[in-house]
């Protein structure tokens, strides 16, 4: 199930965990979600949520608006997504976005967890359980480790998750 | 350039025009005090009250022009980032919660609305395929 933002008393929330897209339709122009996410962005700093992000989302971040910016530059061009001058033609964008990220006031870098036997045991049984692609659950398997109940994410793969938590936001 | 006293002549044999107040460069005239030099640092706008013009005599451009591509465009740029975020705090009830350092953060992090290249966030939930 995915709640709905408008619903949510922010100030009571404590730590939300966030996917690359929510990151992407504040930053990158273009976005037909920015409004909302601008919006959620500044309620979740206004009310001092703490942000969590983690190492896989920079990874989705840099590649996805990679995809992006080459699409921007490139309209109607398929993505060459095997070409190795990409990343660095795209270098300056990426950084400046990612700095932005981390210098929010209340966007914390989480590392792996600490118990990483129990964390990988746990997004192989999410994937199984869930029905969940590797990624969304090392996404899910990060927020429970960390006890995080709240990840805010449009995916459609995370609507209909069983688990008591985390819960999926919209934005 | 070097730098010279704003009483010395205007017309030097080996130095570019430097334009004072004083009568005999009443064509070029002096700006105002509330006349202001803008630059950006960032996304921050900074400036100082101007203490004086130089022109190139060699530049062939106009004062307007180059005023359009070193002041107003950057301006523009930043009044219209500014009147976005505005716009989105207005309809964030918890807004006035935000500290300025918070506000510069949010400058930095949010783009300007883009009528030139849109997308779908939708399609990016399917763009992790590495080749």
């Amino acid at each position: 199930m995915q709640l709905n933002a408008d619903r949510i008393n922010f100030a009571k929330l404590d730590r939300v965990y966030v996917d690359a897209v929510f990151v992407i339709a504040s930053h990158v122009p273009g976005s037909k979600d920015k409004f909302r996410a601008d919006r959620m962005w500044a309620r979740l700093i206004a009310t001092k949520v703490k942000v969590c992000v983690s190492t896989l989302l920079l990874d989705e971040l840099w590649y996805k608006a990679i995809y992006l910016f080459h699409k921007r530059d490139f309209a109607g061009q398929d993505f060459p997504k095997s070409d190795p001058s990409l990343p660095a033609k795209y270098y300056a964008e990426i950084e400046k976005l990612t700095l932005a990220l981390l210098n929010l006031p209340n966007v914390e870098l989480l590392p792996t967890p600490p118990q990483v036997q129990l964390f990988v045991d746990n997004t192989m049984k999410l994937m199984k359980t869930e029905s969940l692609y590797p990624r969304d659950a090392f996404h899910i398997a990060m927020a429970q480790a960390y006890g995080i109940q709240y990840v805010i994410s449009n995916d459609a793969h995370l609507k209909n998750l069983s688990l008591a938590t985390p819960l999926i936001i919209g934005f | 350039m070097i730098e010279m006293n704003s009483r010395a002549n205007t017309v030097y044999p080996i130095e570019k025009i430097y334009v004072t107040s004083e009568p005999q460069d009443s064509q070029w005239g002096q700006p105002s005090a509330s006349h202001y030099s803008l630059w950006l640092i960032g996304n921050r706008l900074v400036g100082d009250p101007i203490a004086g013009v130089y022109v190139p005599s060699t530049d062939t451009k106009s004062l307007d022009s180059r005023a359009a591509e070193d002041i107003i465009a950057p301006v523009t740029t930043l009044l219209n980032a500014s009147l976005y975020l505005k716009h989105v705090l207005s309809q964030v009830p918890e807004s006035a919660m935000l500290t300025v350092d918070e506000i510069d953060a949010l400058t930095n992090f949010i783009s300007e609305p883009s009528t030139s290249f849109t997308y779908d966030t939708h399609e990016l939930y399917d763009h992790n395929d590495y080749a």
